[in-house]
């Protein structure tokens, strides 16, 4: 079975560009646009909730042309950035101290394991409370969000790497410093970049989320906003270019990990970070 | 020749302390406000666009909420000092938890037409003939509409399920699109579907006999913020007062006009639902029913003292009515 | 053996003592006055709090709603997705179609399209569960067709050596050697799916746990919420740590 369909394949590759795949993608979005134009005309639905997308087309022309539009994209994508960082910060520097420190790993990891599995969702009204209604509650959720993929790939990492580096290290009397730049940064590429894909994944999700509870700014508030004042192209549009931007993202974080798996690190599965 | 210059020099020192513009900066207020195009909500947008706020020397930033605990969470935190327009059931519960809210003013008592409505060929007919868990909308927990929901549902003894839907547009596509069997809007808003047909009216607000005489909404302050800026508060309501009147003059209902997109007649249609004395500052009404509702929704744990109440609200400007 | 387990109660000794020193500064902190009682709510109100919870709020029974729901979605899930994933490894050309597709929704915050949902079926149980179901069935199509074109061509082989139909090779080799894989997939369906409902159940007021915290803190009621906090945080353990096993038993078959 395996061995006759690489023939099929290999052919259509050289079929030139037009591969099979490219061609059952493109007739996939061509299908599904559409069935969307059908269902949109056909009047099934409570007028608008189902747009030609002519019109979802326009409302993102309009939003790519809108400086407010910007003003928003700018506001998610700093509570984003912020609050990846901190939380990555956060994380690798914590994963480090606790796979250096194994007594005190050990302590904190019941209460990692413990905070991890939990919906982040739960701890937005504290943040609320705590950081306000601006975007401080924003970049701390996602710097929350973030921390747990990454202080648990960071910290599985650390347990993977030879032991034979680290001795080296300590007989050369590396400082501190010196081993986490030397010794344990470079073996934990891998685990980390791995980490810091979901964990920009979540960072998205938690802001968009806590944008969607109470803001005043945002992406995710602003696609609230079109559907409580009942813009449904404009909806649309918005939540389009949202999944444009995320999915983007996490192309990009994923090439990343690709090719670093093909230099032949070792794999680090991250599980039970919600 | 060295007074003459040192007269000059002060001439210049007083033209520039005098001479550019405002010598004292305008006090930086933070509104809350929930419900954008609602008319009741409005009125700080115009008393912002006429200049009202400028002439008191005010610099008003207003953020707008999905109204209820969202705007008075705003304001308990302090991440805003004025939360206009929010329920008053979710302000007697925040503040019997000590925080740190206080009442500057009713802002809605009455209330102020709001109306549920059905679908045109929907089979309910009246509230308390409404099928046991019919779902019957409210804007958020803790708002004016989650106050004169309970009370109907009470006063005629309906079997509906109460449930948050969101703003007034939001619910319409609700209900349309058949997600609720009931929704709310406030006048303006729905009435034009009112006129077409295509929704029919059960029940207003006022026909709730506790609901006529209690203020459902008010406008709330963070404590902290008022102890230090009371002056500030004075001077925001009374602009704030000149936006209402602004509201009902035919200036501000063709204002209103282009802001929600509302053709002209329907907008004055609204002073059959609301009037101006229905947005007095004063008096704070039916506290006992308001202390009552939040009793039966399990907000509060028992009712507030005179003194509480005396401590709760603190009228900082009463409009001549 | 001795010496891990001196080293295991070290661990919990510490683990367990500086959670009572939180707690206790925690407790102080606010009685003193330092932290408002709107940000932090005192221990011993936080305990009085979830004992007037268990009595009147029912949180097992929200607890019950959202695990409904979630278990519900996966079992959908699991039914489509499977066969699903079987397709995209049956059909290569499509499987490699949509492979990054895929992998690329996964990621996505696919919660946004709740709105949509909520005016195509309404605002009930219906529409939380077939959110979940989309978010569940991403992973597990992906890891079936992963387990599926990963199993080692030696076991195809020796199939075929026996003359088995390509049927009986699916069901009888191939299926059981990519059972870890697949389990991969249900268990990330099953994390994933909880966070969704959790969220969109906080975000639109509706009942389960995460409408159960969004309440509290609705209500201003601040050790309430605390409360529900922590009880969806235990739940979550105990629900993570049950998934876990099956896999670890599943392993073992």
């Amino acid at each position: 079975m395996a061995e006759v369909s690489l023939e099929r394949v290999t052919e259509s590759e050289r079929a030139g560009f037009l591969t099979t795949e490219l061609r059952i993608q493109i007739g996939t979005i061509l299908g599904v646009w559409a069935s969307w134009e059908a269902l949109a005309q056909s009047g099934l639905f409570y007028r608008d909730i189902v747009p030609s997308s002519l019109r979802v087309f326009a409302a993102m022309w309009r939003h790519l042309t809108e400086a407010e539009f910007y003003h928003h994209l700018g506001v998610t994508s700093y509570e984003v950035l912020v609050g990846f960082a901190i939380g990555s910060i956060a994380g690798i520097g914590l994963g480090i101290l606790f796979g250096v420190r194994r007594f005190l790993g050990r302590v904190m990891d019941g209460y990692i394991l413990a905070l991890a599995p939990a919906p982040k969702v739960v701890f937005l009204p504290i943040l609320m409370v705590v950081f306000g209604i601006g975007v401080g509650s924003k970049i701390a959720m996602a710097a929350l969000s973030a921390f747990f993929p990454v202080v648990l790939s960071t910290v599985a990492g650390m347990h993977l790497i030879n032991p034979t580096l680290i001795r080296v290290g300590k007989m050369f009397n590396a400082s501190p410093w010196q081993m986490v730049t030397k010794v344990y940064l470079p073996s934990l590429v891998l685990p980390v970049v791995t980490g810091l894909r979901l964990g920009l994944g979540v960072a998205i999700i938690g802001t968009l989320v806590a944008e969607i509870k109470l803001a005043k700014a945002g992406l995710g508030f602003l696609a609230i906003q079109n559907y409580e004042l009942f813009r449904i192209p404009e909806m649309y549009s918005v939540i389009i270019i949202i999944f444009a931007l995320a999915m983007g993202a996490n192309a990009i974080m994923t090439k990343l990990t690709d090719r670093l798996t093909q230099r032949g690190m070792p794999k680090v599965e991250v599980s039970g970070a919600a | 020749m060295k007074l003459r210059t040192l007269t000059a020099i002060l001439a210049a020192a007083a033209a520039f302390a005098f001479g550019t513009g405002n010598a004292v900066a305008a006090d930086k207020v933070k509104v809350a406000a929930s419900q954008k195009g609602n008319w009741s909500t409005a009125m700080v947008v115009w008393a912002e666009q006429q200049g009202y706020f400028k002439a008191e020397n005010l610099d008003v930033e207003v953020v707008w909420t999905s109204g209820g605990s969202d705007a008075q969470q705003a304001v308990i935190s302090g991440a805003v000092d004025i939360a206009t327009q929010t329920g008053t059931l979710g302000i007697v519960s925040a503040f019997a938890k000590g925080a740190p809210i206080r009442v500057i003013g009713a802002s809605m008592t009455g209330s102020g037409g709001l109306f549920w409505y059905v679908r045109k060929d929907s089979k309910i007919k009246t509230l308390a003939d409404a099928p046991e868990g019919a779902t019957m909308g409210f804007s958020r927990p803790g708002s004016s509409t989650n106050l004169v929901a309970a009370a109907l549902k009470d006063h005629f003894k309906s079997k509906v399920k109460l449930v948050s839907a969101g703003s007034a547009t939001a619910t319409m596509t609700q209900l349309l699109s058949g997600q609720i069997d009931i929704g709310w809007a406030s006048p303006p808003v729905g009435l034009d579907k009112v006129r077409s047909g295509e929704i029919r009216i059960i029940v207003q607000g006022d026909d709730a006999p506790t609901v006529r005489d209690q203020s459902i909404r008010v406008h709330a302050v963070n404590a902290n913020w008022l102890k230090a800026n009371r002056g500030v508060a004075e001077r925001f309501m009374r602009a704030m007062w000149k936006g209402h009147q602004f509201a009902y003059s035919k200036e501000g209902m063709a204002a209103y006009s282009k802001f929600a997109k509302m053709p002209i007649d329907l907008v004055e249609d609204v002073t059959k639902y609301s009037t101006l004395k229905n947005h007095a500052y004063w008096p704070v009404g039916g506290m006992d029913q308001t202390i009552n509702d939040a009793l039966a929704n399990k907000r509060l744990k028992k009712a507030l003292t005179k003194a509480q109440l005396d401590e709760m609200i603190q009228v900082v400007y009463k409009p001549k009515m | 053996m001795r010496q891990s387990t001196i080293m295991s109660a070290k661990v919990a000794f510490v683990g367990l003592g500086s959670l009572a020193v939180l707690v206790a500064a925690a407790e102080y902190s606010v009685d003193a006055g330092w932290v408002s009682p709107f940000i932090l709510a005192p221990p011993t109100e936080i305990w009085s709090a979830a004992v007037e919870i268990y009595k009147e709020e029912k949180p097992f029974r929200a607890l019950g709603l959202t695990l409904g729901t979630t278990l519900a979605a996966i079992v959908l899930a699991i039914s489509i997705g499977l066969p699903c994933g079987w397709a995209l490894w049956r059909y290569q050309t499509v499987g490699r179609a949509y492979e990054g597709w895929l992998g690329a929704l996964f990621a996505s915050p696919k919660l946004l399209l709740y709105p949509l949902f909520l005016v195509l079926l309404g605002r009930n149980v219906g529409m939380l569960l077939i959110m979940g179901f989309v978010t569940a069935t991403i992973p597990i199509m992906l890891k079936t067709r992963e387990g599926l074109v990963t199993v080692s061509p030696t076991l195809i082989n020796v199939g075929k050596a026996f003359n088995m139909t390509e049927h009986q090779i699916l069901w009888k080799i191939m299926l059981p050697s990519a059972v870890p894989i697949i389990f991969t997939g249900i268990r990330l369906s099953m994390i994933y799916t909880l966070i969704s409902i959790v969220a969109l159940e906080f975000l639109l007021n509706f009942e389960g746990l995460g409408g159960m915290v969004g309440e509290m803190y609705d209500r201003y009621n601040i050790p309430a919420m605390y409360a529900a906090i922590i009880f969806v945080i235990l739940m979550s353990l105990i629900y993570f740590r049950i998934v876990q096993r099956i896999q670890t038993w599943l392993r073992s078959v």
